[in-house]
């Protein structure tokens, strides 16, 4: 077989993995820009925020895979809805760009309270599954992979139902759809936003241990680097669109490991900007706009 | 009607451009009293900084645009005046024109591109995958030193006169700061500041008066990669050596960061915001690490406390301010 479509194998499974990873940010970034309109800068850090989170759990707890989630999504959660309190609730009415300030502020902040706890070193995350590949034809597949594959789409579903068929997620549509309607109808704006923050950090974190055991380590730049990606594949997607997200985080994850495989490791976060300001420039709703929001 | 207020009868006295005098005066007697090269290096970076934050505040306080690809012009000039003093010996007088006029081909290509289809929070995205892309390819040509960057940019020298020392630097940067200043409060005061300003209220209500928004988002945005340009090759000059970097999106973050907290309806507030992020650190030495969430508590308490920054809306070059909207917060 030709050793490019055999790095192209290999890379399809990397891709999906990674590709997943950015949706589940990318999920709960959607849900927080659909609801206040607010690129939220922080969102990435609090993926980082649950990563370690995880690994304390992991570290300190001994705990099983779980309970690593578990605690990695509360502890985001927490933090998310700390923010939502925070830096956002007293500004609700200024105008949008004071609030992606806000937001900057508050990944400032994160971040440099993370270098300062941990260090700017990578922490080794441990492992939580023994590794094992399972190899199909040429097809080559880690047990690691498999476990990643499993539990995003258990939670993309869960977020899915969550969204469509509860009380809560009807109400965090309809606060998206227009919240002062939403006021009007009686639904509580201000503890549906709180609630919407607290889902998306937790996805937020859930996403951090899903990188942590995939790559066996962390650190507190993360965020800036991996996790800001996941804000490119929301555009590529196209704002408010959930498979958007999914088939955005995949193009990303598929053109960072093909640059990376064919041309140059280093040129992988131009490539990724590239496609990103060509989609912007081609078609700025995303691919899979849902409805065209001229306004922001 | 008696005017009581006796400094009335000297209006000069009380006039923005007395006051921007004495600014300059004091500005221009404080190397002579301090000469520690700590804090003239400091100040130097201030005024570089300066230049940067004063363009982008006529981009993002008078035009609202938000864009975080300022770092990435301030890189273009940097990169061009490297280029042209290593490689091809280029004297300053130059070097200073030609990175203002790169960084005004790459904005007004950029722009042309952007403006027409991308508004608001679209096109903060836009420039910032286009801060990324320069960094990369800042990082991945080999022509531009890759990682290690440009080494050994010889000193600025202007008629055989060379600047060599901190102190005339000093005055060096502080000319270029204040012409910058004079420049685009004259801009902001004149009928195309007011066309900007109509653009940052309601673009569409500014269409309808007869303002091309698409022409003049386009003329502020390469008139701030201009200056930032120049601010680049000034910044090439006084370090002698640059690196990817000092370029990157957190770069212009840092410097929005500047803009907010000095005040949002002013440009002298840009400047007092640059000062502020260079100076603090220095101030800020005893709290050593904590530094940077010390920036992002301010930044944040600027804005949850106080959104339109230290400085209120003042022109020195003006009285008026009715047209400027937002005289107060």
């Amino acid at each position: 077989m030709l050793p490019v479509f055999k790095l192209l194998i290999d890379q399809i499974a990397n891709a999906l993995v990674v590709g997943l990873t950015y949706a589940l940010v990318a999920l709960g970034f959607n849900l927080i820009f659909g609801i206040m309109r607010l690129l939220h800068f922080a969102h990435f850090e609090v993926y980082m925020v649950g990563a370690f989170g995880g690994l304390m759990a992991a570290t300190y707890l001994k705990a099983n895979i779980f309970i690593v989630f578990l605690s990695a999504m509360v502890s985001a959660g927490c933090l998310g809805v700390i923010i939502e309190k925070v830096g956002f609730y007293p500004i609700r009415k200024e105008p949008v760009e004071t609030q992606l300030f806000s937001s900057i502020a508050i990944a400032i902040i994160l971040q440099n309270a993370a270098l300062i706890i941990w260090g700017t070193q990578w922490t080794p995350f441990p492992e939580l599954l023994t590794d094992k590949t399972y190899s199909i034809f040429w097809f080559n597949i880690s047990r690691v992979q498999l476990a990643v594959f499993g539990i995003v789409i258990l939670i993309l579903a869960g977020m899915r139902y969550a969204l469509y068929n509860t009380k809560l997620g009807i109400s965090v549509r309809a606060v998206s759809f227009n919240r002062d309607a939403a006021t009007l109808m009686g639904i509580n704006t201000n503890t549906t936003i709180s609630i919407c923050f607290g889902l998306a950090s937790a996805l937020a974190g859930a996403a951090g241990v899903v990188m942590g055991m995939y790559y066996h380590m962390v650190w507190p730049l993360m965020g800036a680097t991996t996790g800001l990606k996941a804000i490119i594949a929301v555009i590529i997607g196209g704002i408010g669109s959930l498979p958007g997200s999914v088939v955005g985080g995949l193009i990303l994850g598929l053109s960072e490991g093909l640059a990376a495989g064919f041309i140059s490791s280093t040129w992988r976060e131009g490539i990724a900007f590239a496609i990103f300001f060509l989609v912007l420039l081609i078609k700025p709703s995303g691919l899979f706009a849902v409805q065209k929001d001229d306004k922001y | 009607m008696i005017n009581t207020n006796k400094t009335d009868r000297y209006p000069f006295f009380n006039s923005g451009i007395f006051y921007g005098c004495m600014l300059v005066l004091f500005l221009g007697l404080v190397p002579v009293i301090f000469s520690n090269p700590y804090f003239l290096r400091m100040a130097i970076l201030t005024f570089i900084f300066s230049i940067l934050t004063m363009s982008l505040s006529l981009l993002l306080d008078f035009t609202g645009i938000i864009s975080l690809g300022h770092g990435a012009f301030f890189g273009i000039g940097a990169y061009t005046t490297g280029i042209l003093c290593t490689k091809m010996e280029s004297p300053f007088l130059l070097s200073l024109p030609i990175s203002g006029v790169v960084a005004i081909i790459v904005a007004i290509a950029f722009g042309a591109l952007t403006f027409r289809t991308l508004k608001g929070l679209y096109f903060t995205l836009a420039s910032w995958a286009m801060g990324e892309i320069a960094v990369s390819i800042y990082m991945n040509v080999e022509y531009l030193g890759g990682t290690n960057g440009i080494r050994a940019i010889p000193l600025p020298s202007i008629m055989g006169f060379t600047i060599s020392s901190d102190i005339s630097f000093y005055y060096f940067t502080l000319i270029f700061a204040i012409l910058t200043l004079i420049s685009i409060e004259l801009i902001v005061l004149s009928r195309i500041g007011r066309a900007f300003i109509g653009i940052r209220e309601e673009p569409v209500v500014a269409g309808v008066m007869g303002v091309n928004v698409y022409l003049f988002q386009i003329l502020s945005f390469a008139t701030a990669a201009f200056y930032a340009g120049m601010a680049g090759n000034l910044y090439a000059y006084y370090e002698s050596f640059i690196s990817p970097k000092s370029f990157t999106v957190w770069e212009s973050i840092f410097l929005l960061c500047m803009v907010i907290v000095g005040g949002r309806r002013s440009i002298i507030g840009s400047v007092v915001g640059a000062a502020i992020f260079t100076f603090l650190p220095e101030l800020l030495r005893v709290v050593g690490e904590y530094r940077e969430i010390i920036y992002g508590c301010i930044l944040l308490a600027t804005i949850l406390f106080r959104p339109t920054g230290l400085i209120p809306a003042y022109h020195f070059l003006s009285r008026r301010t009715y047209y400027n909207g937002h005289t107060t917060s």
